[in-house]
């Protein structure tokens, strides 16, 4: 398997409760990485390919909910699935408005837990995508003269090449140089693709 | 002489025995206006020394020497009369001076003509001023704080119609606004026997102290509630967090197995292993009931001889503050000696606090008669009964036995455990726990044998 491939953290301090979702996540093909404490999940690095995280709300030390707002202060946005021994429904409250993807009782059915394991980990190769989206916009953005940048600013507003060269002062042959330019650089086959890319970039 | 004894009489202060003096004067004038002060002696201090004026009586002074003699004696007299006075004044002050370091007021209460005397101390306590308040037994009522007036009446009245000794506390409103909390004590006066012709009582002023009180009272009301959410509530979370663990993890393992099974080349070796967990995790669950249950029976063998009164006494004790809040009279009525009932005391004192609790949130909404609680116990030759009731709403006729069930609540807090664990705690002491409706309220009973049978 590969870094890149899909990736379910389980934290839970009752052995028993790891090593059975260790074998029940793995039995539907995903790989599975455990941890005893909060803090050892925190010291992992986590790879290029979607996860999510299966946490019990109740352990020693650092709670699961805890873990949650350290993480969501660290801009670490994991996907998370909380697994609890009590059925505490204010606590559940807390956990789902804090963007939980799901909240379940212990015990729970199989077919529960999966189906939030495949949601968040669909969550999260979509979150991924944007994020390497908007990457990949901003750094071509970025090596985009002062000029072009003018320009494609004036292209997003509609602006037609005459216009354009009116308002900088330059041929309208120069404007059509330049939008060449612009359209390589950004990697952009239209102008409707050239607007899309600048919405993302915010 | 004449003047100066005159003047010895003036500074005693006392105007009865000038006025005394004047009366015999005119009834008696004697041989002369010297003669005067032996008749004025006769009727001022008469009831001290009544043979001496008597006997000066009966012959009028004839010779100086005779005279002399009897001014001296006179004087003597006068003197012994002061001295008595200024004994009483001296006693009189270090009264007052004892009601005030103490703050302490005391009253007088004539049951015939209703007559109330107040002492200058409870005039202060109740910042109303001697001079210009006409005290009476509806002024003094008047003034307890309208939350209380009610209960305080009636518990007054209840100890006056037994001729017993009342005791009570209760807020009065001083006229100021101020709120003063107040701790009386009174006892009746007999004339003839059964008969009675007063009540003398004390207040005190024990605002100070009630601070202080209220402060470590929500503690204690605090610290009953905790313990009963502790022993019921929390066993319960905590033993579903333990059970639930292993159970999980069996769930996990067995559907984990039923899909590496379920796999094109079935993973025999993997469906083992999880298997294997399952027995494992499945022996832990039954370990943690059986530790459980080792729990619950080692409370049980707490079987020590109890009586059934003090553990009454106990549980009212740390209610009391809650009581007071509510505003809820207690009565008791125990059996005086109770034979002993064998059991835990911790178990009787949460049955009997579970009980108590239900019978204060029962009469939670009651406005338009008394709030009553009575505690009753009694015995006869099988064994010990008491008796929690309340002046609440009552139980539905039909929900009479179902209270009892667990998780039948009727409270929006309730866990419907209380009653449900009250009843199989009297059960395990061989004993029956059940309830009846009495106009108004509910009386929860339940019966011990006199020496408990151990039924685990």
């Amino acid at each position: 398997m590969k870094s890149a491939d899909p990736i379910v953290f389980v934290v839970d301090d009752d052995a028993a409760v790891r090593e059975a979702l260790v074998s029940l996540i793995g039995s539907v093909g995903l790989r599975v990485e455990c941890f005893a404490t909060p803090q050892e999940f925190l010291h992992r690095r986590r790879g290029e390919g979607p996860s999510c995280l299966v946490l019990d709300v109740r352990m020693p030390g650092l709670s699961g909910l805890d873990l949650q707002r350290k993480l969501a202060r660290a801009e670490q946005q994991i996907p998370i699935i909380f697994i609890s021994a009590h059925g505490d429904i204010p606590m559940a409250v807390r956990a789902m408005k804090a963007g939980a993807i799901e909240f379940l009782p212990k015990p729970f059915r199989d077919e529960d837990l999966l189906d939030a394991i495949r949601q968040a980990l669909d969550r999260d190769t979509a979150a991924k995508a944007h994020r390497t989206e908007v990457v990949g916009i901003r750094s071509r953005h970025a090596r985009l003269t002062v000029r072009q940048r003018q320009i494609l600013a004036l292209i997003v507003e509609g602006k037609l090449n005459k216009q354009i060269a009116a308002e900088l002062g330059l041929s309208e042959n120069t404007v059509k140089v330049h939008r060449r330019r612009i359209m390589e650089r950004m990697g952009a086959s239209g102008v409707a693709e050239l607007v899309h890319m600048t919405e993302r970039l915010g | 002489m004449p003047q100066q004894i005159t003047r010895g009489l003036t500074k005693s202060g006392d105007a009865a025995s000038i006025r005394a003096r004047k009366r015999a004067s005119a009834a008696d004038p004697g041989p002369s206006d010297t003669a005067t002060p032996p008749s004025e002696a006769q009727s001022g201090i008469a009831p001290h020394k009544p043979h001496k004026p008597n006997r000066r009586r009966s012959h009028a002074p004839r010779s100086v020497k005779e005279y002399e003699r009897l001014i001296k004696a006179l004087t003597d007299d006068l003197s012994e009369h002061e001295r008595k006075e200024q004994q009483l004044r001296r006693f009189m002050n270090y009264l007052t001076l004892g009601q005030q370091i103490t703050r302490t007021g005391s009253w007088a209460w004539s049951r015939s003509s209703g007559e109330l005397f107040w002492s200058r101390e409870h005039f202060r306590i109740f910042g109303l001023d001697p001079s210009r308040t006409d005290v009476s037994y509806g002024l003094l009522f008047q003034m307890i704080h309208p939350a209380e007036r009610a209960r305080v009446e009636q518990e007054f009245q209840e100890a006056v119609r037994a001729h017993r000794d009342f005791e009570g506390e209760y807020r009065i409103v001083r006229p100021d606004g101020g709120t003063v909390h107040i701790h009386s004590r009174a006892y009746p006066v007999f004339g003839k026997p059964g008969e009675i012709t007063e009540y003398v009582g004390t207040v005190a002023d024990i605002t100070e102290r009630k601070h202080r009180e209220e402060s470590l009272g929500s503690m204690q009301a605090e610290l009953a509630r905790a313990s009963r959410a502790i022993t019921l509530g929390q066993l319960m979370a905590s033993i579903a967090h333990e059970v639930n663990q292993p159970l999980a993890a069996l769930v996990a393992n067995a559907n984990a197995a039923l899909r590496w099974l379920a796999w094109k080349g079935p993973q025999i070796e993997k469906a083992r292993q999880a298997l294997e967990r399952i027995v494992r995790d499945g022996n832990r669950a039954s370990e943690i009931i059986a530790r459980i249950r080792s729990l619950v029976r080692r409370s049980d063998t707490q079987r020590d001889p109890l009586s059934l009164n003090s553990v009454i006494h106990e549980v009212t004790a740390l209610l009391k503050a809650e009581l007071r809040e509510n505003n809820i009279a207690v009565r008791t009525n125990l059996a005086e000696p109770l034979s002993p009932i064998r059991g835990d005391r911790v178990q009787m004192q949460q049955v009997l606090l579970n009980l108590i609790m239900n019978a204060i949130e029962a009469m939670s909404g009651v406005v338009t008669r008394p709030r009553q609680l009575t505690i009753t116990s009694t015995a006869d030759v099988t064994g010990v009964a008491v008796a929690v009731e309340d002046s609440g709403i009552g139980v539905d006729e039909q929900a009479l036995e179902r209270i009892f069930e667990p998780f039948y609540s009727n409270k929006p807090q309730g866990m419907g455990i209380g009653l449900a664990i009250s009843r199989s705690i009297i059960e395990a002491h061989g004993g029956r726990l059940w309830a009846v409706n009495k106009a108004p309220g509910a009386s929860f009973r339940f019966r011990l044998p006199a020496t408990a049978v151990d039924t685990t």
